[in-house]
């Protein structure tokens, strides 16, 4: 009787512990990747002896252990889908981007547009957002993404939305047309570049 | 075949059948279990009319009170409008009239289609006594449930949209 209640007991926590013991463990290595690579970067790494002998060259930094998972450029207020890049293609982008639009939206009138929602977390996901004039980008990472990638991660999304992007963007101009350009863009950027 | 996508908002008080249009229209089918939308939905249906294929992106914005009681920021980038109420309670009639101001005022140019849902629960001859109730010009008594003119609607909005006679 005892060994079945504390069965019933186990059966109906456990999930909720797993999911908290891997929310608790994604946190930890986390904490401790972003301590390692500042550690690394600032240590005696062969790309210190190789600049102080010879100078130049790449970092040494270990790679990181995140990658690009999907990129969403959207109109802004409208939400409308001005390209996409998918790894899976799990989901209707259309409506991925309506809805991180709206939550986008929704954040904005709490706050009174005090600010700007810049990171949604979900799971092992990270959706890193980055605003333009007439647009956003959503980035979704999934891993363990450092200051180092994110910075990479912006510099090369401001570097898309110079020379990639079309400039007369309203939400009469978004076709077929310019989805397939911009998606195609974002494919040649996102698939071909290690972060 | 050229394609474009366009945002629609579907809007109107809380418990109108707003949910149950969309399930109706794009998947063809009648929620029997009511669930109140909080904050917004979205779905996709493409509508293929003439030599374009239109991308309707609809918000199902949780019913309120009134429309004033919505965020902002809903409305912005919307191209259309679809407004519902529902025919069987009365009590709401008398909002209509400063919703659809409201709406007009939020956007000037996005044409707006008024439809009065849930026409299965009233007498079909009442619905002229609901139109001069309303006192303002209702384009479709629809019903989710058995799929009456919920088609027309969303098409009529699409002609609207792309400028189709």
């Amino acid at each position: 009787m005892k060994y079945a209640t504390q069965r019933r007991i186990v059966e109906a926590f456990y999930p909720i512990m797993g999911k908290l013991i891997r929310r608790y463990m994604h946190y930890e290595v986390e904490s401790w990747f972003n301590r390692f690579t500042t550690q690394v970067e600032s240590a005696f790494t062969w790309q210190f002896w190789r600049n102080l002998f010879w100078g130049g060259g790449e970092s040494t930094t270990p790679q990181l252990l995140c990658y690009i998972e999907e990129v969403f450029v959207i109109a802004h207020g409208s939400g409308l889908l001005i390209g996409s890049y998918s790894k899976n293609n799990t989901a209707d982008m259309n409506m991925v981007a309506g809805m991180l639009t709206a939550v986008k939206s929704f954040m904005g009138e709490v706050f009174q547009n005090k600010g700007d929602l810049n990171t949604i977390d979900y799971a092992e996901y990270k959706i890193f957002i980055h605003d333009n004039f007439k647009y956003y980008f959503a980035v979704v990472v999934a891993g363990l993404p450092n200051e180092r990638f994110k910075t990479h991660l912006r510099s090369l999304i401001d570097d898309f939305a110079e020379q990639e992007m079309p400039t007369d963007i309203d939400t009469d101009s978004i076709d077929d047309t310019m989805v397939a350009s911009v998606s195609d863009k974002l494919k040649h950027c996102f698939e071909n570049n290690e972060l | 075949m050229r394609s474009i996508s366009k945002k629609i908002i579907l809007t109107g008080s809380f418990c109108v059948g707003k949910t149950s249009l969309i399930s109706r229209f794009v998947y063809q089918r009648f929620l029997l279990n009511y669930q109140t939308t909080m904050g917004v939905r979205i779905d996709k249906k493409t509508v293929a009319l003439g030599d374009t294929n239109l991308n309707m992106i609809v918000w199902d914005i949780g019913g309120e009170q009134t429309q004033v009681r919505i965020p902002d920021s809903y409305y912005l980038g919307s191209s259309g409008i679809i407004y519902v109420f529902d025919v069987s309670r009365p009590v709401g009639f008398k909002d209509i009239e400063n919703d659809i101001h409201f709406l007009r005022q939020r956007l000037p140019y996005a044409p707006i289609i008024v439809i009065g849902n849930k026409r299965d629960l009233v007498d079909e001859n009442h619905l002229d006594e609901i139109r001069s109730l309303v006192g303002i010009p209702i384009d479709f008594f629809t019903s989710a449930k058995d799929g009456i003119y919920v088609e027309d609607t969303f098409i009529k909005l699409a002609q609207l949209l792309i400028h189709e006679p």
